[in-house]
């Protein structure tokens, strides 16, 4: 049945796809054909057998599918199905990023995590990716915050190539130990799409929201053409992309007017983003107004392919996790800063001005929303959906924390764009029960 | 696909349509003939796989789910061969032997389901669906449990947040925290959240913040609950007094 299932969800995802671009094009026939080749396929594949309800159930991809972990183990990812639920929801894992030997075999500071791979017991581990696993769009009871895709089918997709699911190239670092070097598989985009061929074959989805925080929102949203395509979603489909903004970088633009240009172009060549397989001409070419000389085209490209669907970005003003990512590599002012405060100083003016010139790109479009507290007093004001809600608020614009903003994004209320002016009331905001709870947890285990 | 907004740069339709120039070129039969013989073969194919799947059992759309008890989670040495789940199917039972299964226990998942919040049928349907399932009334009361418990949690946490008092929370929190384990046993909550719910429950059992911490410290070694310190080598770099969730 299961088999059955797939091949509809594939005849289904290729006539949407006809039904939605009026009349057929030979490309669309050719495209038609394909489901249908696909769908009489699948029916020869050994697909696979349905999660459990409620229960976080293990996928393994097979390595044929060209879905790795960094370390070249196989790729797995976890679904929690509910009764008689039609929509999805789908999380990206952040955990840093890596573009060395040492990033990438988990050492230092902001190295990529899941070096070693990503096991079967994952989700029985608590301090996955910094914790953050309690996050409440992969919770099933209220205990952190009530949100409304409490109720849906989930997927949770782990990260463990270093390349922000964006990745598809296969690279061997030597720079810290020639000796033994990493042989790194950025394989992150053959992940996301073997997982969304898993779930497009396993249970259909009325309305997709798609979210990721770090390294997950980044992914999230390049892999939005994959995933979207993929499940062919009949009802809304929504982006919620937690702190991990692709901010305008033009190709050889002055980093000074650009700050994000240095970090764009390292990690197009590390990543193998602009290879023959790579996500820049496979996915992102295709998409009008987007302009492969720079990345950061992709939020404006994505409004204007998707028109029906809503795209909701969030991010913290006073960021200090993603701009030290963004800028300490590159930005040599950074590595002579006198001390840390010139160095946050500095961090600070560049995320400024990438945040400004990011939401001038973005403004154009009525189906993108944005919501910019300036500081909450947790993981350097990285994240806002990550443990709780506490501190994400606007309250100078009535809002006490993002669920308004993330119910009005899923309800297609008219867009919000809000951005916080008050930097000194967040300074001396308490942290909510739910961040107190993990900072306790954290310290029982020796952490922190 | 939506239509293009304006302004929008026009998609690039060399590279399909060279696609479909080489099909045609390698197939001199029409695109049309090809949608309709494909079309007529699936119809067939499915047809037939209905049929013999019909025959031997009312399988639900659901396809068979996981194991219900402890270790369900596969050894990770196992992974890499083909598309897996952790549940491992045995042998599926025949219709009359869960009909026979399910009237045994049936006054007892009745109770459970209106524990739950399901109406009469809503637990036929839900029954119905996991037919298919090798234990499949096992995993009907195992689901029948969840839902119990996400309800009785619901109720705590509504109490919770509206200020209700201790004698009002405390018995419930009990009940809570006793079924706590197997939820994690049955992997129904993440270790992560395994801990946060036991913590936030323990603040309604213990007055001490000390004996809290012990408690919790040890119903994390009991349960088995994971604690590799992956992040503890990658500090905050901006407030290292805190985790860093990244």
């Amino acid at each position: 049945m299961t088999t059955i299932l797939g091949v509809c969800n594939r005849l289904r995802a290729a006539g949407a796809a006809l039904r939605s671009r009026g009349t057929p094009s030979p490309q669309l026939r050719a495209r038609c054909l394909q489901g249908l080749f696909a769908g009489l396929l699948s029916l020869l594949q050994p697909l696979p057998a349905a999660a459990g309800y409620y229960q976080w159930d293990a996928v393994t991809l097979p390595l044929a599918s060209g879905a790795a972990c960094g370390n070249g183990t196989p790729y797995t990812f976890f679904v929690n199905r509910a009764w008689r639920a039609k929509d999805t929801v789908v999380v990206f894992e952040g955990g840093g990023a890596c573009w060395d030997q040492a990033s990438c075999e988990g050492q230092g500071l902001l190295s990529a995590s899941n070096p070693e791979g990503v096991g079967r017991d994952y989700m029985r581990s608590s301090t996955n990716a910094g914790y953050g696993l309690v996050t409440p769009f992969i919770s099933r009871l209220s205990v952190l915050e009530r949100v409304r895709t409490q109720g849906w089918n989930m997927v949770y997709l782990p990260y463990c190539t270093g390349d922000v699911h964006v990745g598809s190239q296969q690279r061997t670092y030597a720079d810290r130990d020639p000796l033994a070097p990493r042989i790194q598989h950025h394989h992150g985009l053959a992940n996301v799409r073997a997982a969304s061929s898993w779930v497009r074959d396993s249970f259909r989805t009325r309305h997709l929201m798609v979210t990721g925080f770090s390294a997950g929102a980044v992914g999230a949203t390049a892999t939005w053409p994959v995933l979207r395509g993929t499940l062919a979603p009949t009802g809304h489909a929504t982006l919620l992309a937690d702190s991990g903004p692709l901010f305008p970088a033009p190709t050889g633009a002055d980093p000074a007017v650009y700050p994000s240009t240095p970090l764009h172009t390292r990690i197009r060549e590390a990543w193998g983003l602009d290879t023959p397989q790579g996500i820049v001409p496979t996915v992102l070419a295709a998409l009008p107004g987007f302009d492969v000389q720079d990345l950061g085209t992709v939020g404006a490209a994505l409004a204007l392919r998707y028109p029906q669907d809503r795209f909701g970005y969030l991010a913290f003003q006073a960021d200090a996790v993603f701009s030290a990512f963004s800028y300490a590599g590159f930005d040599p002012a950074l590595a002579s800063a006198p001390d840390e405060a010139a160095r946050r100083a500095l961090l600070q003016t560049s995320w400024e001005r990438d945040l400004a010139q990011w939401k001038q790109a973005l403004a154009p479009y009525s189906n993108v929303s944005w919501h910019l507290p300036f500081y909450r007093d947790f993981a350097g004001s990285h994240c806002l959906t990550l443990v709780d809600f506490t501190g994400t608020g606007i309250e100078e614009v009535d809002l006490g924390d993002i669920k308004p903003f993330i119910n009005n994004t899923l309800d297609r209320g008219a867009p919000m764009r809000n951005t916080e002016t008050d930097r000194l009331s967040d300074l001396t905001r308490p942290l909510g029960d739910g961040l107190r709870r993990l900072l306790d947890l954290l310290k029982l285990f020796g952490i922190g | 696909m939506e239509p293009m907004s304006k302004g929008s740069r026009p998609q690039r339709p060399q590279a399909a349509l060279r696609q479909v120039r080489q099909l045609r070129q390698l197939h001199p039969w029409g695109l049309r003939w090809r949608i309709g013989l494909g079309a007529a073969a699936l119809a067939l194919l499915t047809g037939f796989l209905w049929w013999g799947l019909s025959a031997g059992t009312s399988e639900p759309a659901a396809g068979p789910a996981p194991e219900v008890s402890s270790g369900r989670i596969a050894d990770a040495a196992d992974a890499g061969v083909g598309y897996r789940t952790t549940g491992e199917s045995a042998a599926p039972s025949t219709a009359d032997g869960l009909r026979t299964a399910s009237a045994s226990a049936g006054i007892a998942a009745e109770e459970m389901a209106a524990a739950a919040g399901l109406s009469p049928a809503d637990l036929i349907q839900l029954r119905d669906e996991l037919t298919s399932h090798p234990r499949s009334e096992a995993e009907l009361q195992r689901v029948l449990a969840f839902l119990s418990f996400q309800r009785q949690w619901d109720r705590f946490d509504e109490l919770r947040r509206s200020g209700a008092s201790a004698a009002t929370l405390q018995p419930l929190a009990r009940e809570l925290d006793a079924a706590l384990a197997q939820r994690w046993e049955n992997g129904e909550v993440s270790g992560a959240q395994a801990l946060q719910l036991k913590a936030l429950l323990l603040e309604h059992l213990l007055d001490d913040a000390q004996s809290r911490r012990l408690a919790l410290g040890q119903w994390q070694a009991q349960a088995g609950i994971g604690t590799t310190l992956v992040s503890a080598q990658r500090p905050n770099t901006a407030s290292p007094a805190q985790g860093a969730p990244r």
